[in-house]
C-alpha cells in the first residue's frame, strides 16, 4: 500500500471514528437527559410518597374517625324527616324558623345528602349559638349559602337564610 | 564511553567492497546479488572519495566557536549542509596548543551513492569515515587504495589530521609528487610537524617505493593494513539525510500510532464510562421505581383518605363553615362606627359583606383588615372604593376562595 493510500485510509478511519464518536455522544447525552428527567420525576414522586407516609397516622386516624362518626343512611323518608325536624328548631330558645323547603336528596360516592332551605330569626347570639350547635363536626351538618341581614321589622333581630344539609354514609353496596 | 557497535562493517580495500566481521575479523564478499545484502546490522564505512577533509588551526578551545568556524570553512567550499536533516559534517580535535585547537573537519558533500544503491539500507546502523577505522602509524604519511582510488592520509602524533583521494591508477606516476606537495603544504600551515616516514598499505611495488622515496625523501615502508579498530577511533558522527529522514519518519509514525492508540483508548474509556453511567442511571431509576411501586398502594390509600377528608371539609372543618366565616368577618369590623348590613356565603366559595360606616375612615379600615388577616388568607378580596349612601358610607367586599 502506498503512503498516500495509507494516509487516505487513516483519514477515512479517522472520519469514521469521529462520526461514531459524534453519534455515540449524541445518543449518550439524549439518553442521559431522558434518564435524568425520569430520575427527577421519580424522586419527586418519592418525596410526595414520603411526605404522605409522614402523615400516614393522622390520615388513618381521620379515616377511622369518618367511618366511625358519619351517620348511616337509612331511608330517604327517614333522613328527610329528620332534617326537616331539625330545621323547625322547636326546642331552640330565642330562634324561630320559617320558609322550610326540603331540598332534593343528592347521592355521591362519599355521602347521601338530605337538606332543607330555611330562614331563622332571632337575636344574633341565639341564632348563631344554634348554628354553631348544628355545625359540630361529629353531626356531619353542612350550612351552605348563609345570608345574614338585620330584620327590618325588628332591628334587634337578624334574619339568617341558609341551607341546612346533612351528609349520611351511603348504604353498603 | 563505550560505543554500541554493530557486528559487521562494510569496508573497502584495493579489491573493492567487502563485509568484515568486527568481532572475529571474518571477511565476506559483497559481490553478487545475495552477497550485496548486509549479513547483519552493519557499520557503513564512508569511502574517502565521498569525503572532503579540512584540517585547520582554530584560535579557540570553545567547541561552539569551533563549530562556527568549521561551518564557515565548509560553506566556503560550497557544500550545502542544510540540504536535509542528516549529519553530513563533523570535526574532531587533533591537538590543543594553548589557546589554539588543531581540528580535522570532514564533510560528505554529496549523497552516498553506494549506500543509496544498497538493497538493504535499513541494515546499516552507523556511518563512519573509512580511513578513521584504522589506527594511523605515528607522524606518517600513509598511502593505500580504496577500490580503484589511491588515498593518502597524514597523521600528527597518533591521530589522523588529513586525508585525500588522489585518483585512480592513471595518477600512479603522480602520486609521489602529490603527497610531497601536500606534506609541504601541511607543514607550511603548521598542521604537520614533519612526517617521519611514509607507509604504504599495499603489496610491495619497487617502482612506487623508489618514486615515493625520491620525491619525499622519507623512508618508505610497505605494510599490511592493520585490522579496523572502530572502538578506539574518534567518535565521528555522520548520518545521511535519507537515513535521518527515515528515522524521523519512523518516529513520527510511531508517535502518530501512539497518539492514535491513545485516542482510541481514551474514546474507549469515555464510551465505557458513558455506558456505565447510563447503566447506573437506569438501574437507580429502576430501583426507585420499584420502591415507589411497592409503596404506591399505601400512598394511594392515604391520598384517598385526604381527598375524602377534603370532600367532607364543609361539614367537619370549622374554618370553612359559613358560621365561622361570619365570626371571623365580624371580629375584624371596628367596634364602633360601622354596622354590618349584610353577610352572605355562596356555594362555599364566595363571601359578600356589606356594611355602613359613619365615616369614610371606618370603611377604608375594613379593606386593610380583610386583606391582611391570616384566617381569611384563603380568600382573594375585591373591595371597591366606599361610596356615600345618605349620611353613611357604604362598603362592599367580595372574597373568593383561592383553592
Amino acid at each position: 500500500m502506498k503512503a498516500n493510500e495509507k494516509r487516505l485510509l487513516a483519514a477515512l478511519l479517522g472520519m469514521l471514528l469521529l462520526g461514531a464518536a459524534v453519534i455515540g455522544s449524541d445518543y449518550y447525552f439524549e439518553r442521559r437527559n431522558l434518564l435524568l428527567a425520569e430520575k427527577t420525576a421519580l424522586e419527586n414522586e418519592w418525596v410526595v410518597i414520603e411526605t404522605l407516609f409522614e402523615e400516614k397516622e393522622i390520615w388513618e386516624v381521620r379515616s377511622a374517625w369518618l367511618a366511625q362518626n358519619q351517620p348511616p343512611f337509612t331511608t330517604a323518608e327517614e333522613v328527610e324527616q329528620s332534617i326537616y325536624q331539625e330545621a323547625l328548631a322547636k326546642d331552640v330558645d330565642g330562634v324561630s324558623t320559617s320558609k322550610q323547603t326540603l331540598l332534593p336528596t343528592l347521592t355521591t360516592s362519599d355521602f347521601v345528602q338530605a337538606g332543607v332551605a330555611l330562614t331563622a330569626s332571632g337575636e344574633l347570639k341565639d341564632v348563631f349559638r344554634w348554628l354553631y350547635d348544628l355545625n359540630r363536626p361529629e353531626t356531619f351538618h353542612v350550612i351552605r349559602n348563609l345570608k345574614v341581614a338585620p330584620d327590618k321589622e325588628a332591628p334587634e333581630k337578624i334574619l339568617a337564610t341558609f341551607e341546612l344539609l346533612r351528609w349520611y354514609a351511603p348504604p353498603e353496596a | 564511553m563505550t560505543r554500541n557497535l554493530p557486528e559487521w562493517a562494510y569496508l573497502v580495500d584495493e579489491t573493492g567492497r567487502y563485509w568484515h566481521h568486527l568481532g572475529n575479523g571474518t571477511r565476506q564478499s559483497a559481490e553478487g546479488d545475495k552477497a550485496s545484502r548486509p549479513p547483519g546490522k552493519s557499520l557503513f564505512a564512508i569511502a574517502t572519495n565521498d569525503l572532503v577533509s579540512i584540517p585547520q588551526w582554530v584560535s579557540s578551545k570553545d567547541s561552539s566557536i569551533i563549530d562556527e568556524v568549521v561551518e564557515a570553512e565548509i560553506a566556503k567550499l560550497g557544500i550545502h549542509r542544510n540540504g536535509g536533516p542528516g549529519k553530513v559534517s563533523d570535526w574532531k580535535p587533533v591537538e590543543l596548543n594553548g589557546t589554539r585547537t588543531l581540528v580535522q573537519s570532514l564533510a560528505t558533500p554529496w549523497s552516498l551513492e553506494e549506500f543509496a544503491n544498497s538493497p538493504a539500507r535499513s541494515e546499516f546502523v552507523g556511518f563512519f569515515p573509512h580511513y578513521a577505522l584504522y589506527p594511523p602509524p605515528p607522524s606518517s604519511a600513509v598511502l593505500w587504495k580504496e577500490g580503484t582510488n589511491w588515498v593518502a592520509g597524514y597523521s600528527r602524533g597518533n591521530r589522523w589530521v588529513h586525508v585525500q583521494t588522489l585518483g585512480g591508477e592513471e595518477m600512479r606516476p603522480l602520486l609521489a609528487g602529490e603527497i610531497n606537495l601536500t606534506l609541504i603544504e601541511l607543514a607550511a600551515k603548521g598542521l604537520l610537524e614533519g612526517a617521519s616516514r611514509l607507509v604504504v598499505w599495499a603489496p610491495y611495488d619497487l617502482d612506487l617505493h623508489r618514486a615515493l622515496q625520491e620525491e619525499t625523501g622519507l623512508p618508505v615502508t610497505f605494510e599490511t593494513r592493520p585490522a579496523p579498530a572502530p572502538e578506539s577511533a574518534p567518535a565521528w558522527n555522520f548520518e545521511p539525510h535519507e537515513v535521518t529522514r527515515a528515522r524521523l519518519g519512523r518516529t513520527r509514525r510511531r508517535r502518530a500510532l501512539f497518539i492514535g492508540f491513545a485516542l482510541l483508548f481514551v474514546l474507549a474509556l469515555l464510551a465505557t464510562a458513558a455506558v456505565l453511567h447510563l447503566w447506573h442511571l437506569e438501574s437507580s431509576n429502576e430501583r426507585l421505581r420499584a420502591k415507589i411501586e411497592a409503596n404506591r398502594e399505601d400512598a394511594d390509600e392515604i391520598e384517598s383518605a385526604m381527598a375524602r377528608w377534603q370532600t367532607f371539609s364543609p361539614a367537619i372543618e370549622p374554618r370553612r363553615s359559613p358560621v365561622e366565616l361570619f365570626h371571623l368577618v365580624s371580629s375584624l369590623l371596628p367596634e364602633k362606627g360601622l354596622r354590618l348590613t349584610s353577610f352572605e356565603v355562596r356555594d362555599d366559595k364566595i363571601i359578600e359583606v356589606r356594611a355602613e360606616g359613619a365615616a369614610m375612615a371606618n370603611a377604608i379600615q375594613i379593606k386593610g383588615a380583610f386583606e391582611k388577616d391570616e384566617s381569611l388568607s384563603d380568600y382573594t378580596w375585591v373591595i371597591p372604593p366606599p361610596r356615600a349612601k345618605g349620611d353613611f358610607t357604604e362598603v362592599f367586599a367580595t372574597g373568593t376562595y383561592r383553592f
